[in-house]
């Protein structure tokens, strides 16, 4: 190991006890014959690393919290007005509402039945109608929309008594 | 610094302002002085914890646990503290635009002792450039691990190495030549 290898484990990896096993011991054998290496080590420690781990830590300000349960306040007055929805959101509150082991079979289901309308209403238009419809307003309906066979079946079938019913049909 | 246990984190993400608090109560020192040390100004530094608490309130329901809760708020705070000085970098060079442009000057500020606990580890901080510095401030104040670190701030494990030996040298380089003897 020479000295720039050995500088750049003493300000990294040594003073901040990450260095491995392997490491450690070459630097120690370095460190016993380099004297401006040593001397680095010691000020590294010294300079670096003491000054810091006895920095002083602040205790945040009382007055803090209530300024936060304030605009929490705030937040959640906005959210009741904007959306009607209470609290921290509504997927939020639905979340905690379904209990965690029934989650998979609740999207599940919501997945099938999603799948299922969306199905329903990109069937072909009459299908769709004539499965809402009664028997006569479907073939009414069919008339309507000149589905020629059905209507030749149906005038076909038709008896026409009335001398005005002869005129038109 | 005790841990939240996930049936806290539940009830706070449905609206428990009780455990809520517990989360503050455990979280808002690191917090507070991680802001203090990254502006230098303790007046920001409540801004930023305030803001970092109104964020964890919000994203809670996005806390998948996939990393501890201590360094996702970490990475909060590190953020909103990067992008005030962002925010405040900007600002500053809009005034001084501004100044340039209508030829006021600016009223020089000089710190005054008293004015903050201006102490001499965080004048050596302040020396250090922004992503330097939360490398310091995380390994040498917080004493966390490099693996940590990296987690945090989402970058390599040997950019945290490669940050922390360019901010010694530097401090090392400012201790040697300038008037601060440790």
């Amino acid at each position: 190991m020479n000295c720039d290898q050995a500088r750049e484990l003493i300000l990294t990896d040594a003073i901040d006890a990450e260095i491995s096993m392997d490491d450690k011991r070459e630097l120690l054998t370095h460190l016993v014959a380099c004297e401006s290496c040593r001397l680095l080590m010691d000020r590294a420690e010294a300079d670096l690393m003491t000054p810091f781990e006895q920095a002083g830590r602040l205790v945040p300000p009382p007055e803090l919290w209530r300024n936060i349960e304030r605009e929490l306040d705030r937040t959640a007055l906005q959210t009741d007005s904007e959306t009607g929805v209470a609290g921290p959101g509504f997927f939020a509150r639905l979340r905690h509402l379904i209990p965690q082991a029934v989650r998979p079979f609740a999207l599940a289901t919501a997945v099938l039945l999603i799948a299922a309308l969306f199905s329903f209403y990109h069937q072909e238009p009459p299908m769709r109608t004539a499965a809402r419809l009664s028997p006569a307003a479907s073939a009414l309906m069919l008339i309507c929309e000149r589905d020629s066979a059905f209507e030749e079946a149906l005038v076909r079938n038709i008896q026409f008594d009335t001398p005005i019913e002869k005129l038109f049909f | 610094m005790p841990e939240i246990s996930d049936l806290i984190i539940e009830r706070a993400c449905s609206g428990d302002r009780k455990a809520f608090e517990e989360i503050y109560r455990a979280h808002s020192g690191m917090v507070y002085n991680v802001a203090f040390r990254m502006t230098g100004h303790l007046e920001t530094a409540g801004e930023i914890t305030q803001d970092v608490f109104m964020a964890v309130f919000r994203k809670l329901a996005q806390f998948r646990g996939q990393s501890k809760l201590k360094t996702w708020i970490y990475r909060i705070t590190v953020n909103t503290a990067l992008n005030l000085r962002r925010r405040e970098a900007v600002e500053k060079e809009r005034l001084r635009a501004y100044a340039v442009e209508k030829k006021v000057l600016e009223p020089q500020v000089t710190p005054q002792p008293g004015d903050e606990p201006f102490d001499r580890v965080q004048e050596l901080m302040m020396f250090l450039p922004p992503e330097q510095r939360v490398c310091m401030l995380l390994r040498s104040i917080e004493q966390l691990g490099y693996q940590e670190i990296a987690d945090i701030l989402e970058i390599n494990i040997n950019t945290v190495r490669t940050r922390l030996k360019r901010a010694r040298e530097s401090l090392f380089a400012k201790l040697r030549g300038g008037t601060h003897e440790l």
